[in-house]
């Protein structure tokens, strides 16, 4: 459960895909950017949103 | 200006991207570990840092398609970019840039509401238009779903002494802001028509090839709006 | 547990697998919200149609939802190039205007009283064929329209001449295009215009005389404007004794006096002569010079000429020598010179002789036959071009160039026609104005109008219009309240517009299929059934075999290849799918003419760049045309000119346009406008009741002051049926053409107390 590999790894894809773009804004990108990067990012924040809540629920802080 | 912005937008996604990189480094060798420290940690890197590069590169993606060369970056544009630098063409579009109506970013600024400030819907469709186009599920001529938005052109127009002095605007105002009436019903055609977008056309050809961009206009007006207001009714374009 | 963490195992690999779709998902469905929150707005679908208005003839989109239109843009693959003005932007609302005439109607004690079809159909049917039988042919009329199609035209047309034997068609067209039409076939042997709206794009130097394109032709006014803006160097003249926002836009403003223009182009042809500014190859390769009887050389053209020196015209002008040599100079030295002009020329006494000059002018300079270069008359009205003057609908000619007083060409068209030699009268009819007034001589006894509305729009109209209570009328309309339908026995109630199908012919030689997308309203028929019905109760049955409208185009399509105006090219199939086509056009694969009588005519031998071929010798003519002063003449007691016209937001009567709500608003009522210092002179102050009486009439109305009218000159336009200004305007007309003179009517004014009611 104290496991972040995959929401790292997306957090990372996100990041570069974010960075080629910054530095690259061609259309190819853009897009990765907003329809991949994006989605990325939500996923790690959200899925690691819901493990913290979880191990502090587990931890009976809340 | 905007050349600053968009460096200082480089320099720090890439400081952020570092930053967020030693984070996930040092998570990975805590992996296992829940601490509250590791909690932080993943609150920035996960969490915070991402949230911030995103924004970044959203606000990248608002300013960097301004450009007239970011519009041309996708192929399908060309016969648009190009016929508006075209000093011999007619369309709206190359008289508004060969007469330095508008000093830059000329795409956008009749295309304004793909902007940051413009509407949901014309922020959606660019969005859209850039799927379309990545994934070449499109087909030329393209053409714009629904109508090209009035306003546009009001942000400019509406209060300047051209458009004022002619009296047949003022009964069709909220034509205009419905656009149940079209400004380019009596102003023309903005850019190519269809048929000459066609892959096949005689125009095609001209239309797509590279165009050796015009030199910096002459008399170049900084400000849109008060360049209009200057203009006196002769010198004005509408009828 | 250690093993877990060091490399992806399979509740990583669910899960990254998870996250995968996860984000995919998010992606697609990102996208498919695009999709779908961008909607397609008002529109289910779009068609192609042509405007309903004036001559320009603008393509326009028409968009439709659920049988209702919603939307009109202009039509961007069209010759407009997307540019329509506000009257097309507003067609939307002319499909929807309440009140329509929707049953026919008898006039009954009276009243009128809604009748069938059949009844109305006898009454009408019975009426024509006792006045034919007890008078003769020549006692009943058809007067018809340049809004008609060109199907409708046609077919009354050929009813008429071939059918009853009375040349007696006539129509609105006399009021508006006839000079320019007569101009044209005596310069170059045939009608219609050697250029195209295309040369706007290509011309350096516009010389617009008597034509207010800003407020009667908006697209046209732009694309010279859009030429102006790509190419700053262009210069546009304006010849116009007001200070219209044509003239206010343009680099020269001549503010001639009403009547005298004729010796500004006479002056400007001198000015040529005087400085050598002629193209001698182009005048010694296609040029002949005629004094109005007979060839006469180029020295006594120039001779001719001296009388118009600047110097001795500029006083009777009101202009200055200076200005007429600067106009003269850029008119003659530009790299191509377009002329336009509209009624200003045509509705002239002198409008045939104004037509031929203003052809003279591009003539000697060679500004003719090249992309720019070239005299274009813009049409009042959509297809008075294609409609009337193409298919003879007028009372002195046959379809495609031919005249009724030619015996060749009645005996060509009756073996085209089918019918027995002799059967198309010799005399020709009675043109507009003589009509109305045979008429009151009754001697036209039962006529059919169509598709105008000569109450409002004829000249002299307290003549005209107790003459109209004389003859049995029936009169195709879409609204009872018009003023010519106070007038009809029987009323008709027409489809308009996109109700019907057909061709419409405007300016530049261009025919383009208007098809039927929405039904007209109750029971009102298209003008084309009409004209098929009553033919066949009138027992013409097998003259007008046909039965559609296109059926009729084949007809008519196939006649037109034996003549000049060839356009058996132009296929039904063909104009549904092309946003038209200009004529020549012989063959299904040629793409139309752009430039007449130059080596893309396929009527031009190959090898030749130009000719003329509408005449004998292929030599287009320079006529010696004197100056006549109008009849017009101002005195003490008429001591201003009135001349009328269109306002922007206006066509013609009314009829449609001042229905429609921000059109009316943006117009206001009709009025009198004058230069304050006039108003000043004769005790007159902004907003006062005026009365303005010519020898024709009285009327009064509101007086504007605005300094954009010229000292002399007052202004009123005619759309407004409260304010009938025909009342007073003279019905003098050009000799030859017949075409009256409108713009120029000699009155007084004097405050008014109250409003006369009309």
């Amino acid at each position: 459960m104290k496991n972040f590999k995959v929401e790292l790894l997306f957090v990372a894809l996100g990041l570069l895909i974010s960075l080629i773009f910054v530095f690259n804004p061609m259309p190819f990108w853009m897009a990765a950017f907003v329809f991949v990067a994006q989605p990325m990012f939500l996923f790690a924040i959200v899925s690691s949103l819901i493990r913290i809540y979880k191990d502090l629920k587990q931890k009976g802080v809340i | 200006m905007i050349e600053e912005t968009k460096d200082l937008v480089k320099i720090l996604t890439t400081v952020l991207v570092i930053i967020d990189f030693a984070l996930i480094i040092y998570l990975i060798r805590k992996r296992g570990i829940l601490d509250s420290k590791v909690k932080k940690v993943i609150l920035f890197g996960v969490i915070i840092i991402p949230f911030g590069v995103a924004f970044l590169a959203n606000y990248h993606v608002f300013e960097t398609s301004k450009t007239i060369g970011s519009c041309q970056n996708c192929h399908v544009m060309k016969p648009f970019t190009n016929d508006m630098q075209n000093p011999a063409s007619m369309t709206l579009a190359a008289r508004h840039y060969k007469n330095n109506w508008i000093a830059k970013d000329q795409c956008y600024a009749c295309h304004a509401d793909y902007g940051f400030n413009g509407t949901l819907k014309a922020k959606t469709d660019g969005y859209r238009h850039l799927m379309r186009y990545i994934t070449r599920t499109y087909h030329e001529p393209i053409r714009y779903r629904g109508g090209f938005n009035n306003q546009n052109c009001l942000n400019c127009h509406e209060n300047a002494s051209g458009y004022l002095a002619v009296e047949m605007h003022e009964p069709l105002r909220e034509d205009f802001k419905s656009n149940e009436t079209s400004c380019l019903n009596c102003h023309g055609r903005a850019h190519p028509k269809p048929s000459s977008r066609t892959p096949g056309h005689e125009d095609y050809q001209k239309l797509i090839s590279e165009f050796e961009l015009l030199k910096e206009p002459k008399n170049r007006v900084e400000e849109v709006a008060d360049f209009l207001l200057t203009l006196n009714d002769d010198e004005n374009e509408e009828f | 547990m250690k093993e877990d963490d060091k490399r992806l195992n399979r509740r990583d690999f669910v899960k990254f697998a998870g996250g995968g779709v996860a984000v995919g998902a998010m992606a697609l469905s990102g996208w498919g919200i695009t999709e779908l929150i961008v909607d397609e707005g008002p529109v289910a679908s779009w068609h192609k149609s042509v405007c309903r208005y004036c001559g320009t003839g603008c393509g326009v989109m028409v968009g439709k939802r659920d049988g209702d239109v919603v939307r009109i843009r202009g039509d961007v693959e069209a010759h407009n190039k997307g540019v329509i003005c506000i009257k097309g932007s507003k067609l939307a609302e002319l499909t929807k205007l309440p009140n329509r005439l929707s049953q026919p109607k008898i006039k009954k004690n009276g009243r009128f009283v809604e009748v069938s079809w059949e009844e109305a159909m006898q009454l009408m049917t019975g009426k024509f064929q006792s006045s034919i039988e007890e008078n003769g042919p020549d006692s009943v009329a058809f007067y018809g329209s340049g809004q008609l199609y060109i199907e409708e035209s046609y077919t009354a047309n050929k009813l008429f001449k071939a059918g009853f034997g009375t040349n007696n068609v006539d129509g609105n067209p006399r009021l508006c295009m006839a000079s320019a039409a007569v101009g044209y076939t005596q310069t170059f042997g045939k009608d219609e215009p050697p250029g195209a709206y295309e040369d706007i794009d290509h011309a350096d130097c516009f010389f617009l005389i008597g034509s207010n394109t800003y407020e009667c032709h908006p697209p046209l006014w732009e694309r010279i404007m859009i030429r102006k803006k790509v190419h700053p160097e262009t210069k546009i003249i304006v010849v116009d004794p007001r200070r219209t926002m044509t003239a206010r836009h343009a680099d020269i403003h001549l503010p001639v006096i009403p009547g005298t223009d004729m010796l500004l182009l006479n002056a400007m042809a001198y000015e040529f002569v005087r400085n050598g500014w002629i193209d001698k190859d182009f005048i010694r390769k296609h040029v002949k010079f005629v004094d109005g009887k007979e060839t006469v050389a180029y020295e006594d053209f120039a001779r001719f000429l001296e009388d118009y020196a600047p110097k001795k015209v500029a006083d009777t002008l009101g202009i200055t020598k200076r200005q007429i040599e600067e106009v003269a100079y850029l008119f003659a030295n530009s790299k191509a010179t377009m002329s336009m002009w509209t009624m200003g020329i045509n509705q002239r006494s002198q409008g045939v002789f104004l037509n031929n000059t203003l052809n003279n002018l591009h003539l000697i300079t060679g500004h003719i036959c090249r992309p720019g270069a070239t005299p274009l008359s813009l049409t009042g009205q959509s297809n008075a071009c294609g409609g009337v003057r193409d298919t003879g609908s007028l009372s002195h000619i046959l379809p495609n160039g031919r005249l009724v007083a030619n015996e060749k060409h009645r005996r060509e068209m009756e073996e085209l026609w089918n019918v027995p030699e002799g059967s198309i009268a010799p005399n020709p009819g009675y043109d507009a104005v003589n009509l109305f007034k045979a008429m009151g001589d009754e001697k036209v006894k039962a006529a059919l109008i169509m598709c105008t509305n000569p109450a409002q729009s004829m000249p002299n109209l307290g003549e005209v219009r107790p003459a109209m209570e004389k003859c049995f009328l029936v009169v195709a309309e879409i609204f009872e309240n018009s003023e010519t339908a106070q007038y009809a026995d029987i009323l008709l109630p027409a489809a308009l517009w996109a109700e019907k199908e057909g061709v419409y012919g405007q300016s530049e030689r261009r025919y383009q299929l208007i098809e039927k997308m929405i039904d007209p309203p109750g029971e009102a028929r298209s003008d084309f059934d009409i004209l098929v019905d009553f033919a066949n109760r009138m027992g013409y049955g097998d003259l007008i075999a046909y039965k559609t409208p296109s059926e009729c185009w084949e007809e008519y399509r196939k006649i037109s290849a034996s003549s000049y105006y060839n356009f058996e090219g132009m296929t039904r199939e063909r104009l549904k799918e092309l946003r038209g086509l200009q004529w020549p056009c012989p063959t299904t694969d040629h793409p139309g003419t752009v430039r007449r009588f130059t080596s893309e005519d396929p009527f031009v031998p190959e090898g030749k760049d130009v000719e003329f071929y509408g005449k004998p010798d292929k030599r287009a003519v320079v006529f010696l045309r004197p100056y006549i002063p109008s009849n017009e003449q101002l005195s003490e007691e008429a001591p201003i000119y009135l001349t009328t016209g269109r306002v922007v937001e206006q066509w013609h009567t009314g009829t449609m346009t001042d229905k429609i709500p921000d059109l009316r608003e943006g117009s206001g009522r009709a009025h009198f406008i004058m230069n304050p210092v006039d108003a000043a002179m004769m005790d007159l102050e902004d907003g006062d009741l005026v009365e303005v009486t010519s020898q024709y009439g009285t009327i009064t109305g509101q007086l504007k002051l605005s300094e954009n009218e010229t000292r002399g000159t007052m202004f009123a336009s005619f759309y407004d049926s409260q304010f009938l200004v025909n009342l007073v305007v003279a019905d003098n007309y050009d000799p030859v053409s017949k075409e009256p003179e409108y713009k120029i009517t000699a009155v007084s004014v004097k405050k008014a107390t109250k409003l006369e009611k009309l």
